[in-house]
């Protein structure tokens, strides 16, 4: 370990010449090894001096001093990859550096009389300087690999091939370390916080997608396991990237959005309102139930999209209906609860809150429950339609309640997240820094919600411990959608956000145009969404687009899918009805 | 401690006579259900060294939250690494931060006046704990590693943060293991890639070579994360030492048939030793069953 100074040569005493002085402290008091160090370093020095290749730093002279060893070399003005890693460098300029980076290896690995072996090959010590051009600085660490100890470690972790951990390493291992750099540059994520050679599992078009699928594949064949399954010489893999190049195989629309969707979905039926659709529908039987913002409930035959009744209310309609006992049941804006028969469409009665209404019911034991802007949980009785309780809870209430463990969680627009018995009693309150609009959910005791605070909150349902929160770009009012270990998302900032569940961990993104407001459902392992940029997503669970449709408006509900379809409102006041796949 | 224990009397639902689904009988609200924590730990130098580089961490407490008070505990073991210099150090330096986070974050603010501050959550209280015992190491014992694998259980959760290859099993009472960790070793890399099988791994020479470790790596990375505890079973925290020798299946039949915690931990380590005693050895059992208590 050792710094790198920057100095001025005064053996020109008449200019300036500047140069790296590159700085080892020898820690160690035990002279066989103090003798093996210096060896290492003069070795180093020796090495660069045999060495004359443009992306190779000059060496000037070395010495030993004291318990210091220095190099002077020639002074680079420029930035390491690792420094460039979060500045946003087109990928053409990517394949140049790779492709320079080639050359200078097939020129140490062409070295007579013995080829020599980088064997750190790493974003650290690859520098661009002030030219554009590639430097390889760093030429110290060729030590053998030991894995004797006890409780070893292994070397420049994540870079390494596999071989490297069994003491061979031959050019090949410099041609995966550069894979496995170009992997780090590209999807920005550390290999040496993952797993050993798993790179595999982060596909690099997954965390950037605008990267063509021709580097993806050359980068993948740096980096295979076997050595004899990669690239034979830096000068195969040169040509390789030099393909790419001159192909220009990077037009301006490789965006993954436009280059997943082969084939164009085709609605099977659209149902026009009289104003927006901004809620969620319902499916039962054929049926599919829905509110608009033209205070009318439809009510459509889920094969053709014919009317089958519609029900008007005072007020637009946000809320999700359900369907309980051939009745179907939901909020409106005219700060009722209605209750309407499954089948006729007439009302059987309806309940006032104290203001509009855009939470959606549940029912559980014969009763419903619903939020308001009064401020209140309302429970209500399914048979009478009268109140059994209500809650105060200090602020309007917009999510959903969510039932489990006879118990009532939900969050109102001043940010305390509740949690209630069904007698109506608070069992314990949390309070987020900012509203929660969008609902929770319970799963294996655990209640996950987000917030407009812009966090994701995970708490153990029975305490309201909590047991992570994840920090999302923006604020949220989407409701969380699980699928196994995994949680969905849906963001102002505009991203599908998949977080492990067990961790709190990021997974991946999916970005989107425009905020996503509604919430994800899963059906045979595929992911649906709708954003306000219009379109209605499907996804694969790595978060790879499969197909995407635009409706003619802002979608801000939840898609609804039966057996093979998939049903979306749009603020264009259209119900669409969509095949699963094209 | 009136507040703690007293059932508010508001609002009661009246039952629907005319509904088939009544609601829950009232009763089973009535009490909180939480495990109750028994655990024991032994150590031993194992018969081929004279020196422990393991440490190991035991406390259980009680934190108050939301008015109720709920059971805690924190175990940990580390194995400091061998061959690196301080490895001993290490590993003392890393339960000892990891207690002392603990303890600042989740027993100390109960008795103090209550702030705005926003409660600590689980997974964030354990990462903090091991960047500070990755920082304490660089300070106390530089150059030394350590695995570590720390099991905080509050209430109903079990949340772990782990490094290395240290390991924390739940052992139910009906004999089913689950292996809560991820070995960080170059071997079980292998092994998930299908290059080499679990009996090669047994045996392979590299089977000590870990490719994350406390102190070693930077930046450092653990497996942070939370799970239900489930109802009832056992804990087990062990060093490789155990786990490197000892069958699964015999580690789980001792721990069934021993009527005594402390009796169980003796027997391990009496198994790991009669196999040669190769390495350092610590084990840690907790007991856990979940139980009502009056609220």
């Amino acid at each position: 370990m050792g710094a790198v100074y920057k100095a001025r040569d005064l053996h020109f005493p008449n200019v300036v010449k500047q140069v790296a002085v590159k700085e080892m402290v020898i820690q160690t008091r035990d002279p066989v090894v103090r003798a093996s160090i210096i060896r290492n370093f003069e070795r180093e020095a020796n090495l660069l001096a045999t060495l004359d290749h443009p992306a190779i730093p000059r060496i000037f002279d070395y010495f030993t001093a004291h318990d210091r060893s220095y190099l002077v070399l020639e002074l680079i003005n420029g930035k390491t990859l690792e420094a460039l890693i979060n500045e946003d460098i087109p990928i053409p300029q990517v394949i140049q550096w790779a492709i320079e980076i080639c050359d200078v290896l097939s020129y140490l690995h062409n070295h007579q009389p013995e080829p020599i072996i980088f064997r750190d090959m790493k974003p650290s010590n690859v520098m661009i300087n002030q030219y554009g051009k590639v430097m390889l600085i760093d030429f110290g660490i060729a030590k053998p690999f030991r894995g004797d100890q006890k409780g070893t470690m292994i070397g420049t972790e994540g870079y390494s091939p596999p071989e490297q951990y069994r003491g061979q390493a031959s050019h090949l291992a410099d041609i995966y370390a550069l894979g496995a750099t170009l992997h780090h540059f590209l999807t920005k994520r550390d290999p040496r916080l993952e797993p050993p050679f798993s790179f595999g599992e982060r596909p690099i078009r997954q965390f950037n997608p605008q990267v063509p699928p021709e580097l993806e594949a050359v980068i993948y064949k740096a980096l295979q396991y076997d050595p004899s399954d990669r690239f034979q010489s830096a000068k195969d893999m040169k040509m390789s990237l030099e393909a790419i190049l001159s192909k220009n195989a990077l037009p301006p629309s490789s965006h993954p959005s436009t280059r997943a969707v082969t084939q164009k979905i085709q609605p099977i039926w659209t149902f026009q309102c009289q104003d927006e659709i901004r809620g969620t529908p319902a499916y039962k039987d054929g049926w599919l139930f829905f509110g608009c913002y033209d205070h009318f409930f439809y009510a459509l035959h889920g094969n053709k999209g014919e009317l089958i009744w519609r029900y008007q209310t005072d007020g637009p309609i946000v809320s999700r209906p359900i369907i309980e006992d051939g009745n179907v049941i939901f909020g409106s804006a005219d700060h009722r609860l209605h209750v309407v028969n499954q089948l006729s469409g007439k009302i059987l009665w309806s309940y006032f809150t104290g203001a509009a209404i855009y939470s959606s019911p549940v029912c559980s034991g014969g009763h419903i429950f619903i939020g308001s802007d009064d401020a209140h949980l309302h429970a209500i009785n399914l048979m009478s339609g009268n109140a059994v309780w209500k809650f105060d809870s200090g602020s309007p209430v917009r999510t959903t309640p969510f039932i489990s463990n006879d118990k009532l969680y939900f969050g109102n627009e001043y940010g305390d997240f509740l949690c209630l018995d069904f007698r109506g009693n608070i069992r314990w309150r949390f309070r987020a820094k900012r509203g929660i609009t969008g609902s929770a959910i319970v799963f294996n005791g655990v209640v996950y919600f987000g917030s407009l605070d812009g966090m994701v909150y995970a708490m153990e349902a029975n305490s309201g411990w909590q047991m992570w929160r994840f920090r999302l770009g923006k604020p949220t009012i989407s409701t969380p959608c699980l699928n196994g270990d995994d949680l969905y998302i849906g963001c102002a900032d505009g991203n599908v956000y998949c977080i492990d569940i067990r961790s709190g961990k990021e997974q991946w993104r999916f970005t989107t145009e425009h905020q996503v407001a509604g919430s994800a459902v899963v059906h045979n392992g595929k992911i649906y969404f709708g954003s306000v940029d219009q379109h209605l997503y499907c996804l694969d669970k790595n978060g790879a687009l499969i197909w995407k449709f635009q409706t003619g408006g802002a979608i801000t509900g939840t898609p609804v899918i039966d057996q093979d379809r998939v049903y979306i409102g749009s603020t264009d006041g259209k119900m669409y009805a969509l095949p699963l796949s094209p | 401690m009136k507040n703690l224990f007293q059932r508010s009397q508001k609002k009661n639902i009246p039952t629907t006579a005319q509904s088939s689904q009544n609601m829950p009988s009232p009763q089973s609200q009535a009490s909180i259900v939480q495990p109750r924590l028994h655990s024991a730990f032994a150590q031993s130098s194992g018969i081929q060294r004279d020196y422990n580089e393991d440490a190991v961490l035991a406390i259980e407490f009680f934190v108050t939250y939301q008015d109720i008070l709920r059971n805690a505990g924190i175990y940990a073991v580390a194995d400091g690494m061998g061959g690196h210099l301080h490895g001993e150090i290490a590993s003392k330096v890393a339960v000892m931060s990891v207690a002392s986070l603990v303890v600042e974050r989740l027993l100390l603010p109960q008795f103090k006046p209550p702030t705005a501050q926003t409660q600590n959550s689980l997974i964030s209280i354990l990462k903090e704990a091991i960047s500070s015992a990755h920082q304490e190491i660089h300070q106390k014992a530089s150059g030394g590693g350590t695995t570590l694998t720390c099991c905080l259980i509050v209430s109903n959760t079990l949340t772990i943060a782990h490094i290395g290859d240290t390991r924390a099993y739940y052992i139910g009472t009906n004999g089913d293991v689950k292996l809560y960790t991820r070995d960080h070793s170059l071997v079980k890399r292998l092994v998930e890639l299908g290059q080499i099988s679990e009996q090669e791994a047994q045996n392979h020479p590299q089977r000590n070579v870990l490719y994350r470790a406390l102190g070693q790596t930077d930046p450092v990375e653990a497996d942070v994360f939370s799970l239900p505890l489930p109802p009832s079973g056992y804990l087990l925290l062990c060093s490789d030492g155990l786990w490197g020798v000892v069958p699964e299946s015999q580690i789980v039949q001792t721990i069934r048939q021993s009527s005594d915690l402390q009796e169980a931990c003796y027997q391990l380590i009496q198994l790991a030793n009669e196999t040669g005693g190769p390495d350092n050895i610590s084990v840690i059992l907790v007991k856990f069953q979940s139980t009502s208590s009056s609220e």
